[in-house]
């Protein structure tokens, strides 16, 4: 369970339901503080709520990852922690072979012996 | 409209309007679009400190247009719920009135709501203070949206 906000993905850690309206809702939140913020308001509202904790152990590696669109996001997250590892291991090693064939082009041009 | 109503202006089951040049404020939901309502424009309007939404579409509805609207100091400022299709264009929604002292964690300026809203475009918005939040769907587009005073835009 996350959101972007802009480009970064945000772990939700808290879900408070109550009814207002003969309506059930559910308010997600990122934060201690965000619910705290929410508890308050419904509080003061003198409505009803339950608090329930999100265990979101497993996703740590995925908060604060940015990405183009929610779509992105989610197929990594689907994907796994370790996918998006592998991926990321491969991109590196990527981009370190192209700098290097960089560096041998500029030095054979420039014949100049590294 | 500038009364503590529920709704500045609301539309049902209604399509092919044009809401323009109102003034919306202080109220519970500026304008709202709901049920199906769709192919309507909602531009250049005045949608401010109102206590839930400044612009509001929800319950299917799509191919709407909303560009060139101000809404500021809302709880959000444009709201999507299950709707398609919109285009949300060239509009201020201001955080608050700008500054982090005088917002709440819980305000935002757009925000797309669950996973039902689809192939939205999003887009050229000055969101001071807040980042388009997206807690879900697909197709959605969100770009261009200014949030800070950093060139980079998200």
């Amino acid at each position: 369970m996350f959101r972007m906000s802009g480009k970064k993905v945000e772990l939700y850690r808290y879900t408070v339901t109550y009814t207002e309206n003969e309506e059930v809702m559910i308010e997600y939140c990122i934060s201690e503080e965000h619910k705290n913020e929410i508890e308050q308001v419904l509080t003061d509202k003198e409505i009803t709520f339950e608090t329930t904790l999100i265990d979101q152990t497993s996703n740590e590696w995925f908060n604060g990852l940015e990405f183009d669109s929610y779509d992105e996001a989610l197929a990594v997250f689907n994907k796994g922690e370790q996918a998006y590892l592998q991926e990321k291991q491969r991109q590196e090693l990527t981009d370190n072979l192209r700098l290097r064939a960089d560096i041998d082009y500029l030095a054979v041009m420039s014949e100049v012996e590294i | 409209m500038q009364q503590q109503q529920q709704h500045g202006i609301y539309l049902s089951s209604s399509s092919n309007n044009t809401v323009t040049g109102n003034t919306c404020n202080n109220n519970s939901y500026g304008i709202s679009l709901s049920s199906s309502s769709s192919d309507n424009t909602v531009t250049g309007n005045t949608c401010n400190n109102n206590n839930s939404y400044g612009i509001r579409l929800s319950s299917s509805s799509s191919d709407n247009t909303v560009t060139g609207n101000t809404c500021n100091n809302n709880n959000y400022g444009i709201y999507l719920s299950s709707s398609s299709n919109n285009t949300v264009t060239g509009n201020t929604c201001i955080r608050g009135i700008g500054t982090p002292e005088d917002y709440t964690i819980n305000q935002y300026t757009i925000f797309l709501s669950s996973s039902s809203n689809n192939y939205n475009l999003i887009s050229s918005n000055n969101c001071m203070g807040k980042a388009v939040v997206v807690e879900g769907g697909t197709g959605n587009s969100a770009w261009g949206n200014k949030f800070d005073n950093t060139d980079d835009l998200p």
